[in-house]
């Protein structure tokens, strides 16, 4: 776990730069999870309903949805693959994506169906992660998105 | 220059200002519709009572009540709390797309389109704001509520409930909020100090004419638009009853359970300034409202920015302690005049939530980072 300011960066993972998830990949599996910037910047969130277990998602597809003060919004896919397990912790404390966003706040598990392709578009590694999250961070700050 | 697409309508049903509205989103959805943007104003027949997105219906409206009066019920594909809408309150529908708005971060969404609403104000005279993200409000008292909705086509709907005039009263008898469960004489005079309407505002009555035509044209300023009126087609209108049958008016959808608990809570606390009053909303561990009464009414502008403050925010003492000290260190002179200290007020808050919490047997799983409030204060009334 990295420091960037007051966000504590896991740079083991992967990342989804656009939707800001971070995606830990084991053999076909992957468990995805919100960045600790999006989850800032977003507000507390107040709801988050995740299609059943089962279904499969091409990547960008929406999988369920989320609230984060009168936000309403999709979650989507970063890879494509089959949803094997949902967090239900989450769907009834989305608080835990707050205060836990790499642990007890993960959303779902997938396997997947096209990762050799699919996870070049992600970005790792730990200089490339540093660099892209204080660039977002900046941007974030630049912008006025950070919750105060 | 470029063409919105214009929709009037009056006296709406609830599920077919809530289909037409999801309609013109499945419409923007390509980006590829002949307008990017369609512009829809209208309003409810007396009255819709409209919950949020994922709210539980039945804790926050008042169904029996709605029933005996003829109110329809609805709920809604945007967030937020339960609503009365009708004949003196104006929807604002805008949809349209990614592709003709492109957007990083919602709260672009959000000052884009509510300008032109701000705009609107302005022309009658009335000096509005943005409070927080999702309000707008005339000296700290909300004049509308905004929301936004957006889908993984890149489809968006920005919407807003513009306070042309309110019937403080039929909202209390149908809205579940806190304060309504616990007796108060004091809480219609409460919702006013919180809530106001253009006519209010202006001091005398504006007709929802006048309201829309100035809104239409401020759209059109701020967009540089023509507007190109184009009601709903026949095809349209078998297309939006066919989502009012599949959707807003099944129970399903109505009646959907929420996995969060919604719960209330008041604390009573004799203060220097009189007796405080402090009521509050949650929903799981989300603050949905805070609403702070006493006999202290000259500083309720310090309350209400405490109140927006904690709106949507997690149920955590130290962000209630945080939001506290910030409204009282930003307002020093209304701080002062009132006597009290912050921890006094977030203490009450936070006795309130744990109130709510332990009426509902709820067993508190956010921060770890919770110190238990000191009952030993002799200031403490017990409820």
């Amino acid at each position: 776990m990295m420091k960037i300011d007051k966000y504590d960066v896991d740079t083991r993972l992967f990342y989804d730069a656009r939707e800001h998830y971070w995606v830990k990949i084991e053999g076909n599996k992957a468990r995805i999870g919100m960045s600790p910037l999006i989850q800032e910047t977003s507000g507390a969130f107040v709801a988050v309903q995740m299609n059943g277990a089962g279904k499969t998602f091409a990547r960008g597809e929406s999988f369920g949805s989320i609230e984060a003060e009168k936000h309403v919004g999709p979650l989507k896919a970063p890879l494509s693959g089959k949803i094997i397990k949902i967090n239900q912790a989450v769907v009834e404390n989305p608080r835990l994506i707050n205060y836990d966003p790499y642990n007890e706040g993960w959303l779902l598990e997938m396997e997947l169906t096209n990762a050799e392709n699919e996870v070049l578009d992600l970005i790792i590694g730990e200089e490339n992660i540093v660099e892209w999250f204080k660039n977002e961070l900046k941007k974030f700050e630049d912008k006025g998105w950070i919750a105060q | 220059m470029t063409t919105f697409r214009y929709i009037n309508e009056h006296n709406t049903t609830a599920s077919y200002g809530l289909a037409a509205d999801e309609y013109l989103m499945q419409y923007h959805q390509s980006g590829k519709a002949p307008y990017a943007t369609t512009l829809r104003l209208y309003n409810y027949k007396d009255y819709a009572v409209l919950a949020g997105r994922f709210q539980d219906l039945a804790a926050e409206i008042d169904v029996e009540a709605c029933n005996r009066k003829g109110f329809e019920v609805g709920r809604r594909l945007t967030g937020g709390g339960a609503i009365l809408m009708g004949s003196g309150q104006l929807g604002i529908c805008l949809a349209t797309s990614a592709q003709t708005y492109p957007w990083e971060h919602i709260s672009e969404l959000y000052l884009l389109f509510a300008q032109p609403v701000i705009d609107a104000l302005l022309k009658l005279g009335i000096n509005a704001s943005f409070r927080g993200k999702n309000d707008l409000e005339v000296n700290g008292k909300k004049i509308a509520g905004l929301g936004v909705h957006v889908d993984a086509s890149g489809a968006i709907q920005f919407h807003t409930s513009l306070l042309v005039e309110l019937d403080t009263s039929q909202m209390l008898e149908v809205l579940k909020i806190p304060i309504q469960k616990y007796a108060d004489k004091k809480k219609i005079a409460s919702i006013e100090q919180r809530i106001t309407t253009i006519n209010r505002e202006i001091g005398h009555p504006v007709s929802m004419q006048e309201v829309t035509q100035l809104v239409k044209e401020s759209f059109a300023e701020a967009f540089e638009a023509t507007f190109h009126h184009r009601p709903f087609q026949a095809a349209e209108k078998h297309a939006i009853q066919k989502l009012e049958q599949s959707r807003y008016l099944t129970e399903a959808w109505l009646f959907q359970n929420s996995p969060q608990k919604d719960m209330t809570g008041m604390s009573l606390k004799k203060t220097p300034a009189g007796l405080m009053r402090t009521y509050i909303g949650l929903k799981g561990e989300v603050i949905k409202s805070v609403l702070i009464t006493g006999d202290f009414f000259e500083q309720a502008e310090l309350f209400t920015q405490i109140e927006t403050e904690l709106k949507w925010a997690p149920l955590d003492k130290k962000v209630i302690d945080r939001a506290v000290e910030k409204v009282f260190a930003a307002s020093p002179s209304l701080a002062s005049a009132i006597g009290l200290v912050p921890v006094v007020v977030s203490e009450a808050i936070w006795l309130a939530a744990q109130r709510a919490m332990a009426a509902e047997r709820y067993t508190y799983k956010g921060s770890c980072y919770y110190p238990k409030i000191e009952h030993n204060n002799p200031q403490l009334v017990e409820n």
